[in-house]
């Protein structure tokens, strides 16, 4: 029945009610009139008998009435009086639960989003990813022989089984100019182990996939739109592919499909450079597979292990101890590989929301508790007056569900209005990134507020119920908190205090972390420069002396524009990931075994004029290093520290050897480069290279190598636009199928290496400051509300002459012991927390004193405000208004 | 005018039953009727009456429809449903078993009074 009917039918049945009555009235009167009464003595002595009208049909509608929901309409009613009533007190309780919730919500959302993300793919569960690891636990791919071999012997596969490796993939001029993509060499059978198909055009093929087929390559819808303008002709079209092979283009791949990361182009394994001649111990590829639904990653690994131990006897020297790692696809994206470290990372932020939701309910519960003893005087006289304790029960239960009920529905809000900025802010910085409100989330969190209040809420009937009627009566005279739940109260401040201070001194330990990278980042300028990819085709630029060349005439051309300063290539910008070299040995004595890796990368001498700022020591490369007999290295600050101890690091010798086969498949590998003996000529000030904190780091002069793929940095006035424009030019006057990639300002790529660190500063940041706020709150209502239940008390001993700053006291008292006792336990917690924080956080000091003592002064003196506010309120008061009071 | 008595408990709903087993009859006929039967034992106010039939309506013993009486005037007549007779049946005798027991204790054992 809809409510309008019930409506309409209500109104009919109490017509009825009222014209029966009548009607039985009037027949009386009738009757007596008959007998000779008349008829305004039987009407006044029918009012005196009968009790008037409107009592019998209330009766009447009782019975008419289901019983339990006339009550609960009534108890609802009754619930939001009570709630309404102590106004801010439920305004402060809603919000506190609201923005906990929102928090916790919209960093689990946040979190969940980045830690399990979800391919387009049909149930990319069931598809397994197998790579390699070797005897010290380095994870790497295959290379093309070993898949080989695994394709042939690995028979467990629903399907056939495919292999890719990520590289730079160039479109040269086709009517739009030429760019560089994130590209995939794939085998033929990748697309169908996906189970995905081209939106236009067709797949690879087998005969694709031959050496010394056409070329032919698929392109995202992305750059369909982009680069093609969505047009139907371009499938066929010839475009010329990292400068030099003429490419078909077969196929557009539909929307959102960009499997790998953001890769655009893909084109046949057989089109990949070097893979006819690869080496076993070079392991760009990851080899995919269908599992049946009747085998799991087991089986896989099962099959697979005895085949890497055969290829291990068989090539001793390239295959040793390589053992295969075997995964789902959802599983290396998700938690596997380079993400397990982030991990714990992640989860912090979201501990972090864990404990201020446990500090807002904390507050909650101060509030709900502090009631149940004012209440129990009501609670205690409706018991009297026979209510069943049932009744008592379901009226809290039903304020405890309005409270819930209305944070839940703010804290959603505060979510989406929180996620909807977040997003619209955020370009996503990670593959298959998507931020969307979980229906399993929002249950849980209505749970939690369901537990909480109803826990808390609960309270009061418990505690009434457990006394006799005839005390609760009495002492409900006083209004006074029976020690018990005062003890929870106090026991609840405390707990808060110590969480608080303990996540405020995590928010400091990060921001004070986050501050730090700016220090750091001043050795390097970033103003004005754009930075780009240039990458030298090998059919093209076969030679060291090309490659120089071309970096030679490109310096010249660059100088010349109006505008630029200055200009400097380098195998990797500052705040970007790096190479990595084996040092094998200093002065003549070789370093551990197996070396170590450091990170090096290669520069021009101008590196050091315009994108570090300036040596520490010695002098900088010269145009003349790099020649033969003039081998020669600069290290930094920190290289000096961990491998050259005390004394002047110029002039001491080091012999580095070229990068380790391993780890190629995340980037392409430098070219192979023969073990270097070098002189050090000067120490560089220490930058963030690879990671957030400095590592050892050498620089290697250009002319040495002068590597295809560096990075280009151009400095200049007037607008990098025009910059950049200027910059495609001079590149192009000199190659005009060569293209530029991705073009970043350095300001940007120091920005985007700072994120991660400003997110989770800003995170903590607004954890910690609402832990602050809502400890802060929690303190001065429970103190607020100390005083106001004691206002009787406070006016009995003021007109009995105690002073002011005793009856201050009286409530400091209580803020002191419970700031004293939040330090003892919140300077341990803090400790932990600061622990783990720099485990996860390579550099956070465990314990910085600073930060701790600034944390602890900051949480104390808002807490010291918190009761003195109150107890301020207590002295003043006029003792005979307060007597009155009740 | 003699005294009136409280009923026992639960006896109303009995004693409607049974007056409106007679036939379909309005509210005020059957207080009526009560007080005459009982002569002037039973007097009903309105606020049981009224509270007792609906409660007996809402039960689905009674059922009732307006009807113009002999006056002229519209009343609400009840009827005994048929669940309302069954019901009427076990309750009467369950009432009689009681007061032949109630009798046996309150009349000294084997003597006549």
């Amino acid at each position: 029945m809809t409510w309008w009917r019930r409506l309409l039918r209500q109104q009919a049945l109490e017509r009825e009610l009222d014209a029966e009555l009548r009607d039985h009235i009037d027949r009386e009167i009738a009757d007596r009139v008959r007998a000779g009464e008349s008829e305004a003595d039987v009407r006044r002595q029918m009012r005196l008998t009968s009790g008037g009208l409107d009592q019998v049909k209330e009766i009447c509608r009782d019975v008419r009435r289901p019983p339990a929901l006339a009550d609960l309409a009534a108890d609802v009613r009754f619930a939001w009086r009570i709630l309404a009533r102590n106004g801010w007190a439920t305004v402060g309780a809603i919000l506190t639960l609201a923005l906990a919730m929102g928090v916790a919500n919209t960093t689990f959302i946040s979190t969940y989003a980045t830690l399990w993300r979800d391919f387009p793919f049909e149930r990319p569960d069931r598809i397994a990813i197998m790579r390699t690891v070797d005897a010290r636990g380095r994870e790497a791919g295959l290379s093309y022989p070993d898949f080989e071999d695994w394709r042939r012997d690995a028979r467990v596969f629903d399907g056939p089984s495919a292999a890719f490796a990520i590289g730079g993939i160039s479109l040269g001029r086709d009517g739009a100019a030429p760019e560089q993509f994130e590209g995939l060499y794939v085998s033929a059978d990748t697309f169908s182990v996906l189970r995905v198909k081209p939106a236009l055009g067709r797949d690879f093929t087998a005969a694709d996939d031959r050496p010394g087929a056409e070329a032919v390559a698929i392109i995202s819808s992305n750059i369909w739109k982009s680069r093609y303008a969505a047009s139907r002709d371009v499938l066929g079209r010839k475009v010329s592919v990292n400068g030099a092979i003429p490419a078909r283009i077969v196929g557009v791949m539909p929307d959102g499909i960009r499997f790998i990361d953001f890769t655009d182009v893909w084109m046949p394994l057989a089109q990949m450079p070097g893979l006819a001649a690869q080496r076993r111990d070079t392991r760009p590829l990851m080899m995919i597979g269908r599992l049946p639904d009747d085998a799991d990653l087991d089986r896989v690994r099962a099959e697979l292990t005895p085949i890497a131990a055969n290829l291990a006897v068989a090539h001793p020297d390239t295959n040793k101890d390589i053992r295969p790692l075997v995964n789902t696809l959802l599983e290396a994206y998700n938690s596997g590989g380079e993400m397990k470290l982030a991990n714990a990372t992640f989860y912090m932020p979201l501990l972090a929301a864990a404990f201020v939701l446990l500090i807002a309910a904390a507050n909650l519960a101060n509030l709900l508790l502090a009631r149940a003893a004012y209440r129990s005087r009501e609670i205690a006289i409706r018991l009297a007056i026979g209510a069943t304790e049932w009744r008592i029960v379901r009226g809290l239960l039903i304020e405890s569900l309005l409270l819930a009920s209305v944070a839940w529905v703010l804290a959603v809000g505060f979510s989406w209005l929180a996620l909807t900025i977040a997003a619209s802010h955020a370009a996503p910085q990670l593959p298959y990134w998507r931020i969307k409100m979980d229906a399993r989330l929002l249950t849980t969190l209505a749970a939690i507020a369901l537990v909480t209040t109803g826990l808390f809420g609960l309270a009061p009937a418990i505690y009434a119920s457990r006394r006799a009627t005839a005390n609760g009566l009495k002492e409900g005279g006083r209004l006074s908190t029976p020690p018990k739940v005062r003890r929870w109260t106090h026991a609840l401040l405390v707990a808060q205090f110590a969480v608080t201070l303990a996540l405020l001194n995590g928010a400091g330990l990060t921001a004070r972390r986050f501050f730090n990278l700016y220090a750091l980042d001043r050795n390097v300028q970033t103003s004005d420069a754009v930075t780009t990819v240039i990458r030298l085709p090998a059919r093209t630029y076969a030679t060291r002396n090309q490659r120089v060349a071309f970096h030679e005439q490109l310096k010249a051309r660059l100088l010349s524009v109006p505008g630029v300063t200055a200009s400097a290539v380098a195998t990797a910008v500052p705040f970007s990931p790096a190479g990595r070299r084996q040092l094998t040995s200093i002065d003549g004595r070789p370093t551990t075994d197996p070396p170590p890796d450091v990170t090096t990368v290669v520069v021009e001498p101008s590196y050091f004029q315009t994108v570090v700022r300036g040596l520490v020591l010695g002098d900088s490369f010269s145009e003349l290093h790099g020649t033969p007999g003039h081998e020669a290295a600069i290290v930094n600050q920190r290289f000096a520290e961990v491998y050259l101890g005390a004394g002047n690091p110029v002039g001491r010798h080091l012999e580095i050897r070229p990068p380790t086969a391993q780890r190629t498949y995340l980037r392409e590998a430098d070219g192979p480069a023969p073990p270097v003996s070098v002189a050090i000529i000067g120490v560089s000030p220490n930058i963030r290279q690879n990671r957030d904190d400095p590592v050892p780091m050498v620089y290697l002069p250009f002319r040495a190598e002068a590597p295809a793929a560096v990075s280009l940095i151009v400095r200049g006035s007037g607008g990098l636009r025009p910059i950049v424009a200027d910059v495609r030019d001079a590149v192009n006057a000199i190659d005009p199928d060569l293209a530029l990639g991705v073009v970043r300002t350095l300001d940007e790529i120091r920005d985007r290496s700072r994120s991660f660190t400003a997110d989770m500063a800003s995170q903590f940041a607004t954890i910690g400051g609402l832990a602050l706020v809502f400890s802060g709150v929690g303190l001065y209502s429970a103190m607020a509300y100390a005083v106001k239940r004691r206002t009787q008390e406070i006016a009995v001993r003021m007109a009995l002459g105690a002073q002011a700053t005793q009856v201050r006291w009286l409530f400091l008292k209580t803020g002191a012991w419970v700031i004293t006792a939040g330090v003892i336990l919140g300077v341990p917690a803090a400790l932990v927390v600061g622990r783990v924080l720099q485990k996860t956080f390579v550099q956070t000091a465990a314990r910085d004193t600073v930060t701790l003592i600034v944390t602890v002064a900051l949480l104390a003196t808002v807490a010291l405000v918190a009761s003195i506010v109150p107890a301020r309120r207590a002295t003043r008061l006029e003792p005979t208004a307060a007597l009155r009071i009740e | 005018m003699p005294d009136k008595s409280d009923l026992p408990q639960g006896t109303l709903d009995l004693l409607i039953l049974q007056v409106v087993a007679g036939g379909a009859i309005h509210g005020y006929a059957i207080a009526q009727r009560l007080q005459l039967i009982s002569r002037d034992v039973v007097q009903v106010p309105q606020g049981s009456l009224y509270p007792a039939l609906h409660r007996l309506e809402n039960r689905g013993l009674l059922t009732a429809d307006w009807k113009t009486s002999d006056t002229g005037r519209e009343s609400k007549f009840y009827r005994l449903t048929p669940k309302g007779r069954k019901q009427l049946k076990a309750e009467a005798a369950s009432w009689l078993r009681l007061t032949e027991a109630i009798d046996l204790i309150l009349k000294p054992a084997g003597g006549s009074r």
